[in-house]
């Protein structure tokens, strides 16, 4: 009953708060690609300001291609973690239900410790 | 060295293809870079930053996100190429569209794209071991004697020894370009700044200002530089010696992390057109600009050893995508053209002999390629450019495979023949143009809009078959 409910509650916080992050990821994709194109290199494809002896045209899309590099690695890494945290919580999930079990086994010998069991579970529902 | 790990993965075409899927992160990500350090990177890059400044820049620009289509579609081909054993891009796509007309079709763009691309390295082989020796060795027989040695072991040992022998080129090219990239410039002008500055100052700045500079000197116009960075990028991750490697790699993460890092090879790009920039002012005039490395090289007094160092990177750059080329070429045209003519195939299956076959397909191209790089005398970069006009009509077959499960079989095959048409017509006839902007994005927009609309016209696609990509 209650890894089920969990399984529940699990889809509806972490399935929606995936796509935004997908959709940000996109867009940040393609405001990258425009800044390497029309319309927006052309607004920087100057040869002023000069840094590190570089022109500019050639420095920004220097910057565009590090912005990339570090959005993708960042996207990678985020999705890396989530997997990781996925399997944690059913990792988490499947030890609670086991210790769910064990305790109500122990219940039948200790009382006390059902109770905090059970304002346990509670607290992760909410 | 490309001849011993191919001793260790297995004689089937699986191992042959795809080094029975076991490609781990530096093997990949040196197959995937390396393919992009081609003679066009190492001659091309450098004679445009010579003859047209800054738009040599549309190279990186491309390139920076031309890769990451395959974060996405790369794992989930992968996954089903484990699943049902496709080794290429068109045994996907003919499944999803139920359809062994679209591979045939497939088979035949791949070769006919992959030769130009091809001869272009060929060329720039031969070139180089023309210059080293001063002549001594003819252009044609150093294109035939770096294209024997590629031909030996793609032909024994298959993908695993394209991957090493990357692998160890790729770190010598990087080394080697960063040198020069650096050497050049301080050796001429005392610095990258000071090079820039000349430039300048001799009343050069709209060369560096982008987007640079056409070929005839007059400014690249904003139209023509984004639409070739579009197409490009799109293009980028359909050629189909790419693509194919999402099936060698070992895992997704693999896949993904390859993707992710491959920016870093990109920036190894910018060595290489300083190298165009630093000559300039010093060598003004040199004409085919292409062959401006190699003249820089010749005129400068430079240790003997490095220029044979700097001619041996630019052979190695010219070979580790040569052998990727053809081995993809090769494949392709066995598995997905020849195999499916129900008469071929069994025969091939009855006498085992599908490797054997490739092999040959494979002798066949390079004997081809070969032929346009020595003896025709066609245009064979405006060659390659169409091409990528031609694979970049992939990507709307691609994308909807996975994630649009009302694309049909019709829709597919006239989005893609439609696309390659309109692509072909303002390619050779481009004063047809509505606008200047490269001819592939018209066939782009022809593409998606009939792949839209017919789809829509059409029966759907059984969903047991779609969902199979949907869900991969």
């Amino acid at each position: 009953m209650i890894s089920k409910k969990q399984h529940g509650l699990m889809y509806s916080v972490q399935q929606p708060s995936k796509k935004p992050v997908v959709r940000w990821f996109i867009a940040f994709l393609v405001l990258i690609q425009f800044s390497l194109i029309w319309p927006i290199y052309p607004l920087v494809g100057y040869i002023e300001p000069i840094i590190l002896g570089m022109p500019f045209s050639i420095v920004w899309v220097l910057l565009c291609l590090l912005l990339s590099f570090s959005g993708l690695l960042a996207y990678f890494l985020w999705e890396e973690q989530g997997q990781k945290r996925q399997g944690q919580e059913q990792q988490r999930q499947q030890q609670q239900s086991h210790d769910v079990l064990s305790k109500v086994e122990q219940s039948k010998i200790l009382t006390k410790d059902t109770t905090t069991n059970v304002s346990f579970s509670g607290g992760v529902k909410s | 060295m490309g001849i011993v790990p191919g001793l260790k993965v297995s004689k089937s075409s699986e191992g042959y293809v795809a080094g029975d899927r076991s490609m781990n992160l530096l093997l990949l990500y040196f197959v995937l870079g390396a393919s992009i350090f081609s003679s066009f990177a190492f001659l091309g890059g450098p004679g445009w930053a010579y003859s047209r400044g800054v738009a040599a820049l549309y190279i990186i620009a491309y390139g920076t996100l031309g890769m990451v289509p395959l974060y996405f579609f790369g794992p989930r081909a992968r996954r089903m190429g484990v699943k049902y054993g496709y080794l290429t891009q068109a045994e996907l796509l003919s499944e999803r569209y139920q359809s062994p007309f679209l591979s045939i079709l497939l088979a035949i763009l791949t070769v006919v794209v992959l030769i130009p691309y091809l001869t272009l390295q060929m060329k720039g082989a031969g070139l180089v071991l023309n210059t080293i020796s001063d002549g001594a060795i003819p252009y044609w027989l150093g294109a035939a004697m770096a294209y024997g040695v590629v031909l030996l072991y793609v032909f024994f040992s298959g993908v695993m020894g394209v991957g090493w022998t990357n692998t160890f080129q790729g770190i010598f090219m990087l080394s080697i370009a960063w040198f020069l990239g650096l050497y050049l410039p301080k050796e001429l002008h005392g610095g990258i700044g000071p090079m820039f500055e000349a430039i300048q100052q001799e009343g050069l700045g709209n060369m560096l200002q982008a987007p640079g500079l056409q070929s005839d000197g007059s400014s690249w116009s904003w139209a023509g530089f984004s639409s070739a960075v579009m197409i490009s990028a799109i293009g980028f991750s359909m050629w189909p010696h790419f693509f194919m490697k999402t099936f060698a790699a070992k895992d997704d993460r693999t896949m993904k992390l390859t993707v992710v890092l491959y920016p870093t090879f990109q920036l190894f790009l910018l060595p290489i057109l300083f190298i165009g920039f630093s000559a300039i002012l010093s060598f003004p005039g040199i004409e085919p600009a292409d062959t401006i490395l190699p003249y820089v090289l010749r005129n400068m007094d430079l240790p003997v050893v490095l220029v044979g160092l700097v001619c041996a990177g630019t052979l190695a750059a010219s070979m580790s995508s040569g052998d990727a080329i053809l081995h993809a070429a090769g494949a392709v045209f066995v598995r997905d053209g020849l195999r499916k003519f129900p008469q071929l195939r069994t025969a091939m299956d009855q006498k085992n002999v599908e490797r054997k076959v490739i092999q040959l397909s494979i002798l066949l191209i390079s004997i081809l390629a070969y032929y346009f790089a020595v003896i025709s005398s066609t245009d064979i970069v405006s060659l390659l450019l169409g091409a990528y006009g031609g694979v970049a009509q992939l990507f709307p077959l691609v994308f909807a495979m996975f994630y649009w499960p009302s694309a049909t079989r019709l829709g597919a095959l006239t989005a893609l023949i439609s696309g390659i048409f309109v692509t072909l017509v303002f390619l050779f006839w481009p004063e047809l143009k509505p606008w200047d902007i490269h001819e592939g994005i018209y066939g782009l927009m022809v593409n998606l809009f009939s792949l839209i609309t017919v789809s829509f016209l059409t029966q759907k696609t059984d969903s047991s078959i779609v969902e199979k990509f949907t869900h991969a």
